[in-house]
């Protein structure tokens, strides 16, 4: 059963149940109510009958005629008086054909009630003379037979036009209020994997599905660019790996151009190491990258300056492109040191750092590159700045896709892989990576980090 | 402690003057941005005005960013670094704001038109500057063209 459903058959059963007990209590409480007031009438005709017979017999005319006028006839009205002193109860009894203990609860009380198929019994005591009388009326129980009746067959048609009022409402009620469940779940099942860019739209006026739609935004956010990940996961990877090769098998091969000293070919093993120890660290990192996908969780996050970093990826570039001039201005860097903390997994930055550092040396032919750092209170902010070719307006949207290469970059080499793997590094670490570029005048890459905070 | 005035247009690259004013000072500053904005016609929109929102409204994200850095820069220097609107719209006012604030300087740009006050519906506050009698210190600062939607913080943090 769906929720939906649930819903409409709970909230009618519920309010049913209250209808139910609220029409029972009505009608129980007038129907004792009618056999209380009947037995209160049967008693005043009772002792009205009394006086009439046994004391004004000079004015019973009179009497009579005002008991006639004044109080209704009750059908099948009876009124027995009868004498009993000396007379045994259980022969009395027999005698008016009522039981014996409606006799002997008159006897002892003084007044007493019975009934027996719709007819009711009133009896009373009355003494004067000192001659002992019972005086019992018994009349039909109109208002029982007539509207009780009618009252129970009411309260059951209400009872029946309430279920179905109910019943409609619960339906709207329900309807209204998984009205836009049903649209997030129309919309979701749009999203497939060919069209995984789209989003739910977020509602405004409703805090839990706002919430449930932000939530699923996100888990689709991490799984395109997981997605993005495992699709490009070679290529990535062969990018990243080939830089350190490519300069392992140069190293090498310089060295092994001719005959060299001892020291030298040492110098050169030792920076082939190097690269070697790099390449290990750049395939753990990716193939982190492509376990974890985004999660967040299983990433190993440390704490670390920022400005190591840059300093750590100035000297790789350096490495690759030697005469890349790249100017760090740490001029705004803030007093206290503990404001360049950041969060975040050091191979995986210096990955994304290094890469945009790259570009901006490769595609600028060696003019200057200036890195500029400066702290706000949220974020840690890195500018990369080159004087290079640029990127053409018109292709700025493509930037990010993985394997684009802007038309003006024929006689560069590369895979145009690095972007967007700095991208989802530094989103992964809820950072923004914003690219502003002029053709033939410079791109500048703006990375803002969160900043570490106790 | 000095009070030091600087005009700003709630650009990124307007903060380049607040920079050179804090380098070209000595010891602690009390520093207030101001704008000059006219205060709304309609007494509906009066009843309703907060400055503070006001303000919130006129500043960018990359202009607070920007001016976070260099809070943090010139942290020991900074005692007080606030942003004011001025609203009046003749030179006495102004004078009296000035008294008010108990400005000491003001930082000014040696090119009157780098400021663009009128891109965000406010007025240039350079000619009162200029007429009060105030000490001014004049930065070399030209920004003729207007300010791009996309706002960096690339200028501030590399001239």
């Amino acid at each position: 059963m769906n929720t939906r459903n649930k819903i409409i058959l709970s909230l009618t059963v519920l309010t049913l149940g209250y209808i139910l007990i609220f029409s029972g209590f009505i009608y129980f409480s007038i129907e004792n109510y009618s056999y209380i007031d009947f037995y209160k009438r049967l008693e005043i005709r009772a002792i009205t009958a009394a006086k009439i017979e046994l004391e004004h017999q000079q004015d019973s005319d009179v009497l009579r005629e005002i008991r006639q006028e004044f109080l209704e006839k009750l059908p099948n009205e009876k009124i027995n008086i009868a004498d009993i002193s000396g007379v045994e109860p259980r022969a009395k009894a027999r005698k008016l054909g009522v039981p014996l203990h409606f006799i002997e609860e008159v006897l002892r009380n003084g007044k007493g009630f019975y009934n027996r198929n719709n007819t009711y019994f009133s009896g009373i005591r009355y003494q004067t003379r000192g001659k002992d009388y019972l005086v019992i009326v018994s009349a039909q129980n109109y208002y029982s037979t007539h509207h009780n009746a009618y009252l129970k067959n009411l309260l059951i048609i209400a009872l029946l036009i309430s279920i179905i009022i109910i019943a409609s409402f619960a339906y709207l009620f329900s309807k209204l209020i998984f009205r836009p469940v049903q649209n997030i779940i129309e919309k979701m099942r749009e999203i497939s994997t060919e069209n995984m860019h789209l989003r739910l739209e977020v509602p405004n006026n409703n805090e839990e599905l706002k919430s449930l739609t932000l939530t699923f935004n996100d888990m689709l956010n991490r799984l395109e660019t997981s997605f993005e990940t495992q699709k490009n996961f070679i290529s990535n990877a062969s990018h990243e790996l080939n830089t350190p090769l490519t300069s392992i098998i140069g190293e090498a091969d310089v060295t092994l151009a001719k005959e060299r000293s001892t020291e030298e070919y040492r110098h050169a093993l030792g920076n082939i190491l190097e690269d070697a120890e790099k390449l290990s660290k750049k395939t753990e990192a990716l193939l982190l990258l492509a376990q974890t996908g985004y999660n967040g969780k299983v990433q190993k996050f440390e704490l670390m300056r920022i400005d190591q970093l840059i300093m750590d990826a100035e000297q790789t570039i350096h490495k690759i492109y030697p005469n890349c001039q790249i100017h760090i201005d740490f001029d705004l860097l803030p007093e206290t040191s503990e404001k360049l903390n950041i969060k975040g997994n050091k191979q995986l930055l210096h990955l994304a750092v290094s890469n945009v550092l790259m570009n901006a040396c490769k595609y600028s032919d060696n003019k200057d590159v200036k890195v500029a750092l400066g702290v706000s209170n949220d974020h840690v902010i890195i500018i990369i700045k080159d004087q290079g070719i640029g990127i053409p307006e018109q292709e700025m949207q493509y930037i990010y896709d993985p394997f684009f290469r802007a038309s003006n970059t024929g006689h560069y080499h590369g895979y145009g892989i690095g972007l967007p793997l700095a991208r989802n590094v530094v989103e992964m670490h809820n950072g923004v990576l914003t690219v502003f570029s002029t053709e033939n005048r410079g791109t500048t890459v703006e990375i803002k980090l969160p900043v570490h905070k106790f | 402690m000095k009070n030091i005035l600087v005009p700003t247009d709630f650009t990124v690259d307007s903060l380049i003057l607040l920079k050179k004013a804090i380098e070209n000072e000595e010891g602690k500053l009390n520093l207030i941005l101001v704008y000059g904005k006219s205060l709304p016609n309609s007494i509906s929109e009066l009843v309703f005005f907060s400055k503070g929102k006001l303000i919130t409204s006129l500043e960018s994200k990359s202009f607070v960013e920007a001016k976070g850095i260099l809070k943090n820069r010139y942290f020991s220097r900074i005692n007080t670094l606030r942003t004011d609107i001025f609203y009046g719209r003749n030179q006495s006012a102004f004078d009296n704001f000035l008294e008010g604030n108990g400005i000491d300087k003001a930082y000014v740009p040696d090119d009157p038109e780098s400021l663009h006050p009128y891109l965000k519906k406010g007025f240039d506050l350079l000619p009162y500057l200029k007429k009060s009698g105030l000490e001014l210190t004049e930065v070399t600062y030209s920004n003729r063209t207007p300010v791009t939607v996309e706002e960096t913080l690339a200028k501030l943090l590399i001239p």
